[in-house]
């Protein structure tokens, strides 16, 4: 096993008050605002990477399909993220682009153990510079302000 | 052929047509009481009759009492079947149509010179009429294959008076036989009996080959407000020249017209001298109607099943076909006219033939027996396909039509079109110009049987799928707990529910079908259940679904397009999704 997932976990629970182990190597975790889900996220802390797109599609089938079909409401299902984690710092880059171009289920994505923290940590945003505040974010920010969810913007990392 | 009005016939001779009560155009429903015997024939250059004479006197010697009885407006049997002594026997007995009711009956054939004889026998019950046949023909002593028409009809001038009549006409054109049985001893009648009074409701009977000589111009006079009979002894009675007959009738775009047609049950022996041949025959008898109001619910439709006669649809002829089942038996139905005028709306509507009762000969007893249902043959085909694992049978008893929809969706060959699962709609049930039957659960069709084997091999692929873990898909992976194949007005566009009662499309589309093939398929299926692109969120659970397996090449089992739905880059559309395009 690459991490021990009981770190992991641990180190999830402080962004994430709802996750489940579902088998060995995956922890399952709910993102909510006031009580209602609006993402899910899935962290393999196995670090063995599916190694062709059949592989990839088998194992998203075993893992992720039963809960994405049984478990997540329909708004949600375009809201799945899947992380791999992993320790080695050098990963194929074929591998990495069938992992994360696949539009199956979830956003994907293979992250080095060590930079977790950087995409569980929120979002900071800073207040605006004039010449920003027209920008697509601000507009957003304002627009999501308005109505209670800026959390959603400002808890996400956006590259 | 020439078509004549019965009424100057009846007039020549001092007689009033009658009023029939099945061309009276009201609401009120008419009886029409059918005999579709079995065959054993003795056919040669003398004639056609049946072989088994005791018994075709006691056949129909009961069919005519019980036609009396029954009050039956219109009565038939089929071409060169009833024997001229029965009838002979029945009228003196008093077995005889009464006021309005029409008997049409196919008789066994006679010569022209015992015809003569015929006549004066029953002078003193019935008054004998058919056309005039010169002394040359009359010396030839040919036979004919006649029909008779009995009824009752008033003296002209003399309305209290009622006198039986019994107008013979003759086959116009004989049927083509190697032998040339018919070509030669067979004397051609030249006129066709047309009841119309009125100028109301037509009626008239074509003998079997007289459909090889319907031309254009007969269809165009008989194609309108019609009742057209068409008595057969028929080895193939829906060779093209026979269908053509029914394309020139039926190809005219007003729905006021039906044929019935009325053949020996199946598998005719035909003893021809000393020969025994076997003609392998189908039964073909069948009720063409082209009302646009014809009942099409599954409750009419099961009873019709039940009792022996089985929907269908000629779509090219905008026409319903209702074939009977096509074992020895008699059939009492209760038939719309075949046209309303001067109805008052609301009224009732032209909902076609209902097949109240059936009869099946009790050897034994010699007797004709009521039965509650007849063998449609389904079983002895489910038995080779279904070893009771999927219980084929159970969904059948309870609405053959439910399992002609499950098998339809199952193959996925549905029409594009939200109500195909009416039973005019469906695939199964549809039939082309050859009138192949392709109904599985109507079984006797010997040319539907590929269709029908295809229907439940797929099926049972689709079950032996559904029960390997490793071949359902994750939207379907509740099924693993168990699944029934079953239909559910609820959920017309569904051929399958899991454990806990959650419908699921699910298809199989065997190693024959291309990509595209494919494609269709699960895209026509698509839009039944979302047809407008923005589903409801149920609608969207029911597309996730939806899962079409295949065969490929190599043998192995696959899911067309398993990801099509769960692309993160393709959502659905959805009712509550406002600000995303696809």
């Amino acid at each position: 096993m690459n991490a021990d997932i009981s770190k992991i976990r641990e180190r999830l629970s402080d962004t994430f008050t709802d996750l489940v182990q579902i088998n060995n190597s995956i922890i399952r975790c709910v993102k909510k605002k006031n009580e209602i889900p609006y993402a899910i996220y899935y962290f393999d802390c196995f670090g063995n990477l599916p190694e062709t797109q059949d592989e990839l599609n088998k194992y998203q089938d075993e893992n992720i399909g039963k809960y994405y079909f049984k478990d997540t409401p329909l708004s949600l299902q375009w809201n799945n993220y899947l992380y791999f984690v992993v320790n080695q710092e050098t990963v194929d880059l074929s591998l990495k682009q069938i992992i994360e171009q696949d539009q199956n289920y979830a956003r994907k994505k293979i992250v080095l153990d060590k930079d977790l923290e950087s995409i569980l940590k929120p979002l900071l945003l800073s207040s605006l510079s004039a010449d920003q505040k027209n920008n697509v974010l601000s507009i957003w920010a304002e627009k999501l302000e308005e109505v209670g969810i800026f959390d959603i913007i400002q808890d996400e990392k956006i590259h | 052929m020439e078509i004549k009005l019965a009424s100057e016939v009846l007039s020549s001779y001092g007689y009033e047509l009658p009023t029939l009560n099945a061309l009276i155009p009201n609401e009120e429903n008419y009886k029409v009481f059918l005999m579709q015997p079995h065959g054993e024939i003795q056919a040669d250059k003398s004639g056609v009759k049946n072989k088994n004479r005791t018994r075709a006197f006691l056949q129909f010697g009961i069919f005519l009492e019980e036609a009396t009885k029954n009050f039956s407006d219109l009565v038939m049997t089929p071409e060169y079947a009833t024997p001229w002594e029965t009838l002979q026997e029945a009228i003196q007995k008093g077995h005889k149509p009464k006021n309005g009711k029409l008997w049409a009956l196919g008789c066994e054939s006679i010569r022209l010179q015992d015809l003569e004889k015929l006549k004066e026998e029953m002078v003193s019950v019935a008054k004998v009429i058919y056309e005039d046949i010169d002394s040359e023909d009359l010396q030839k002593n040919k036979f004919v294959s006649p029909l008779a028409y009995v009824f009752l009809a008033k003296e002209k001038y003399n309305t209290a008076k009622e006198q039986l009549i019994v107008l013979i006409q003759f086959k116009t054109h004989p049927m083509v036989d190697e032998d040339h049985f018919e070509n030669d001893g067979m004397y051609k009648g030249k006129f066709v009996y047309n009841f119309e009074k009125e100028k109301k409701l037509k009626l008239i009977t074509l003998i079997c080959a007289d459909a090889l000589v319907f031309k254009d111009d007969h269809a165009e006079k008989m194609n309108d407000r019609a009742l057209i009979l068409h008595i057969q002894l028929n080895k193939n009675p829906r060779h093209s020249s026979f269908c053509d007959c029914r394309k020139k009738l039926l190809g005219f775009m007003n729905d006021e017209i039906e044929i019935i047609c009325l053949n020996w049950a199946q598998k005719i022996n035909l003893f021809y001298n000393k020969d025994n041949i076997e003609w392998k025959n189908i039964g073909g008898s069948a009720w063409y109607t082209k009302s646009k109001e014809l009942d099409i619910e599954d409750e009419i439709q099961i009873k019709n099943h039940n009792n022996g006669l089985y929907y269908t649809r000629l779509e090219k002829l905008l026409t319903h076909a209702l074939f009977f089942n096509y074992q020895q038996a008699t059939y009492l139905l209760e038939a719309s006219k075949v046209a309303h005028i001067n109805v008052k709306a609301p009224s009732v509507k032209r909902r076609g033939p209902k097949l109240d009762k059936i009869f099946m000969w009790d050897e034994l007893n010699n007797q004709w027996i009521e039965k509650e249902c007849i063998d449609d043959n389904f079983l002895e085909i489910y038995r080779e396909y279904d070893d009771d694992k999927i219980d084929l049978k159970k969904i059948k008893d309870n609405n053959p039509f439910h399992l002609e929809r499950i098998l339809d969706l199952s193959s996925g060959d549905v029409e594009n079109d939200q109500e195909w699962y009416k039973v005019s709609k469906l695939t199964c049930c549809r039939i082309n110009p050859d009138e192949v039957i392709k109904r599985v659960t109507f079984a006797q069709d010997p040319d539907g049987e590929n269709f029908r084997s295809s229907r439940l091999k797929r099926i049972n692929f689709l079950y032996n799928i559904l029960t390997n873990k490793n071949l359902i898909s994750s939207s379907l992976a509740d099924l693993s707990d168990g699944f029934t194949f079953c239909w559910d007005q609820k959920y017309p566009h569904q051929n399958i529910k899991s454990f806990d009662g959650i419908p699921a499309t699910v298809i199989y589309m065997g190693e024959e079908s291309c990509s595209e093939k494919l494609t269709n398929a699960k895209n026509r299926i698509k839009k039944l259940i979302n047809p407008n692109s923005i589903g409801s969120d149920v609608e969207i659970k029911e597309i996730e679904r939806l899962c079409v397996y295949y065969r490929r090449q190599n043998g192995e089992i696959a899911i067309h397009g398993p990801y099509s739905e769960v692309n993160i880059a393709k959502v659905h559309m959805s009712t509550t999704d406002i600000g995303r395009d696809e």
